[in-house]
């Protein structure tokens, strides 16, 4: 009744509807029941380091992915559910499911980047602020100079002589005196006329930047107005994929009921009327989920030592009716 | 405050995640969008998250609404004379044809200052 499985690992190799690895070590980095469950799931070898696993079985059909490891995280109405979809058993809210999931997939949407253009204005106001105060100082420094001559082209007072000889200054025609430590007007006003050019031009980009940001704003609006469409047709399939298992996870559930009796080390009365009355635990839950499954892909177990329900892999691929790849358990 | 936006289920949940842990600097939350505290730190949380989603998240800035230095007093006698009709069905663009109330069109054409 159940097909053959071949598992070859690390140059061994394994035979029957149930495998028992469970004395078995091999050099793999990865947890041994996850490669051998993505074996499943592969047509050909893998390659995981060094080793090479290839799992000659069956294609796994609906369900198999979340009933396959035992223990594992889903959750209980998950692997009820599955249990369902494996025997080909559908939900009232299937077809509109398959549309949400449709219409999800062939939604195109465009990227959405502001950053070259955010950092293009950052960079030009910058340069233009830095610019401005560059021609301000110009401008003050010129103005100070006009000052000082000024101040200088009048006849100068006795006060003025006597500092003029007592300070460190070369002497003394008065045209030299203005000249003497800085600069000459001349050369500030020419700074001035290049920094309010280059000012000009510097503006005339930060201008352009912010004209190209704010087409850049508008056409990002109109990627997320798709990206929001996006997130509602997720939060649609997330939701009817809900429905669903619920829906499943009941219809299936007398089923699951009557294969806890079968199941070693479960207790059938935490059973309760349905999946969300059931108060026993995990690994009975799934176990009988699986006995109530069509599987033909072989499941892994890895149950520690203290919650070992079968003596072997035969007893467990028979009570499961499915075969089964029994690897040892952390205690 | 910082607005942040998100447009995946997963840049929803990342932003629930960072309002649960840091709580101290969120001032709003909205499901799939958040006020934050507009100091550095703010910004930081924000920038992990678009960081981590790309164009999934979208980060604005708020500034406090002062209806009277933004818009002129034509505009709040207009909403004020609104919220107080008679009939609470009539349109605002019905509303005000006849009125001294400016009509919807011209408000929509003016931009706010400062944007």
């Amino acid at each position: 009744m159940h097909p053959e499985i071949e598992l070859r690992i690390g140059g061994r190799r394994y035979t029957g509807p149930h495998v028992n690895l469970a004395a078995a070590t091999f050099d793999i980095e990865e947890p041994l029941a996850q490669v051998v469950h993505r074996a499943t799931h592969s047509e050909g070898p893998l390659d995981v380091g060094d080793t090479s696993i290839h799992m000659v079985a069956p294609t796994p059909g609906p369900g198999h992915d979340t009933l396959a490891m035992v223990p594992s995280s889903q959750s209980i109405r998950k692997r009820f559910a599955a249990s369902a979809r494996s025997l080909g058993l559908t939900s009232s809210v299937d077809a509109e499911l398959a549309d949400a999931r449709a219409r999800l997939a062939e939604l195109s949407v465009p990227d959405v980047d502001l950053e070259a253009a955010r950092r293009r204005v950052a960079d030009a106001s910058g340069e233009e602020e830095r610019l401005r105060e560059r021609v301000a100082t110009l401008r003050g420094r010129l103005e100070a100079h006009r000052n000082f001559e000024q101040n200088t082209t009048e006849e100068p007072t006795k006060a003025d002589e006597a500092a003029v000889t007592e300070s460190n200054v070369e002497t003394v025609t008065e045209p030299d005196i203005a000249a003497v430590t800085e600069p000459d007007v001349a050369t500030i006003e020419e700074t001035l006329r290049e920094t309010t050019t280059t000012l000009a031009e510097v503006e005339t980009e930060r201008i352009a930047a912010d004209q190209a940001l704010s087409r850049a704003v508008e056409v990002a609006r109109e990627a997320r107005d798709v990206r929001e469409r996006q997130l509602k047709l997720e939060d649609t399939v997330a939701n009817r994929e809900r429905e669903a298992r619920r829906e499943l996870a009941e219809t299936v559930y007398p089923n699951v009921r009557d294969a806890l009796e079968h199941v070693p080390g479960s207790d059938p009365a935490m059973a309760g009327d349905s999946p969300s009355a059931f108060s026993g635990d995990r690994v009975s839950a799934t176990l009988a989920a699986i006995r109530v499954a069509d599987l033909s892909a072989p499941v892994v177990l890895t149950l520690p030592a203290g919650n070992r329900r079968f003596t072997d892999a035969r007893t467990a691929s028979k009570t499961l009716e499915t075969p089964v790849i029994r690897i040892a358990g952390r205690n | 405050m910082l607005l942040v936006v998100t447009y995946s289920q997963s840049a929803r949940t990342s932003l629930r995640n960072v309002c649960r842990a840091h709580d101290e600097t969120v001032v709003r939350r909205f499901g799939r969008a958040a006020l934050l505290e507009a100091t550095v730190y703010g910004a930081f949380l924000a920038l992990r998250l678009r960081a981590a989603h790309q164009g999934d998240v979208q980060i604005e800035r708020t500034a406090p609404f002062n209806e009277f230095e933004t818009v002129t007093e034509e505009v709040r006698e207009a909403a004020a004379a609104y919220a107080d009709r008679d009939s609470p069905s009539t349109p605002y663009a019905k509303f005000a044809a006849g009125t001294s109330h400016p009509d919807p069109d011209t408000l929509r054409a003016r931009e706010l200052d400062g944007t």
